[in-house]
């Protein structure tokens, strides 16, 4: 289990290009708490449809956590990369996911995740990654998510489970499932009851059943993550071997 | 858009305002707020569904429609407005 950090990142940017290996799994945490006071300044380093997209939530505190962990994911890559955050780009793959594209930024692969109070970034290079957290709550109609999302071997996991925890652990399955599917870049397009997880299982064998449209290869290792109290998560990524695994506090008051 | 003919057993009739108005108390319900204050000119991404909540109301709709939904629709017809024509006309 990965915990993660919520110690201050001490870099100042832009010091040094932080560096990263082909071995190497960083994961940095986002807290929208920490970000609210300077959310003002932090909506500057979006670009142009990043800030017309915050305008348009609903709720304001869905529009600052959209600024701070937009903002927040721009500081990060930004600082991989040595360019000023406003400078990067993004492009969609077909299935909708993003990679960078400026500069030397071709082998820099990412991925994002939020719920709630919090996001996680996930950063690797020459490996493709995929992340995703939950804030542990009341699904709501439990049963039609469970027909819907899980395989025949994951209901009856769920069941040995006391009914209390059953929602925590459907989604264990839920951000295991959907970190995989991110990190083969095809998301929730797939249909989520035709793969099955092993929570118990080694990391690279986590995933025991493709539906037949996914590849085989690369294996794709699925490792659990403990955000922080109250929260689920996994992250998967496609390195050869388990990467060496840095986990970074984001602290959006150093940003700019 | 997927129209599973062979599992449907609801009422195949329900009007572009049954279904926004079914979508609009569903996401009221969920943003614990009232149904007024939801535009239906608004993207589905401006209410910040997670995705398991957004998966939860396409099951919750294809048991009362009782049709399947591409979850992918949702891309090419991103307002609750174009969602509802959407599905009101498709057979």
């Amino acid at each position: 289990m990965i915990q993660l950090s919520t110690k201050p990142f001490p870099l100042p940017r832009p010091a040094r290009r932080l560096e990263i290996g082909s071995s190497d799994l960083h994961l940095w945490r986002i807290s929208a708490d920490d970000g609210l006071p300077y959310v003002d300044r932090l909506h500057k380093s979006l670009s142009e449809a990043e800030q017309l997209r915050a305008s348009k939530f609903f709720r304001d505190e869905h529009a600052q956590q959209f600024v701070i962990y937009h903002a927040g994911l721009r500081d990060i890559l930004a600082r991989y990369l040595g360019v000023a955050p406003i400078e990067i780009t993004y492009q969609a793959s077909s299935f909708g996911k993003p990679n960078v594209i400026s500069g030397q930024a071709g082998q820099l692969k990412f991925n994002l995740t939020h719920s709630s109070q919090l996001a996680v970034v996930a950063v690797a290079v020459d490996a493709e990654v995929g992340v995703d957290i939950e804030e542990v709550r009341k699904i709501r109609s439990f049963a039609s998510m469970i027909d819907r999302c899980l395989s025949d071997a994951e209901r009856k996991d769920i069941c040995v489970h006391q009914e209390a925890d059953r929602h925590r652990q459907f989604l264990r399955f839920w951000t295991h499932k959907e970190a995989y599917l991110k990190t083969i870049g095809v998301g929730l397009q797939a249909p989520l009851d035709r793969v099955t997880v092993d929570l118990q299982a080694p990391d690279s064998r986590k995933v025991v059943n493709h539906f037949h449209v996914f590849p085989k290869e690369p294996t794709v290792r699925l490792m659990e993550l403990a955000p922080c109290e109250g929260f689920v998560g996994a992250v998967g990524s496609t390195h050869d071997e388990s990467p060496e695994i840095k986990t970074f506090g984001w602290v959006s008051g150093r940003c700019g | 858009m997927t129209a599973d003919q062979s599992g449907a057993s609801g009422d195949p009739s329900k009007s572009a305002e049954e279904i926004q108005d079914w979508i609009i108390d569903y996401l009221a319900k969920e943003l614990d707020t009232s149904p007024n204050s939801i535009d239906p000119s608004a993207t589905f991404d401006s209410f910040a569904l997670d995705s398991a909540t957004a998966i939860g109301m396409t099951g919750d709709m294809e048991n009362w429609l009782g049709k399947r939904i591409d979850p992918t629709i949702v891309y090419d017809y991103p307002t609750i407005e174009e969602f509802s024509n959407y599905l009101a006309g498709q057979k």
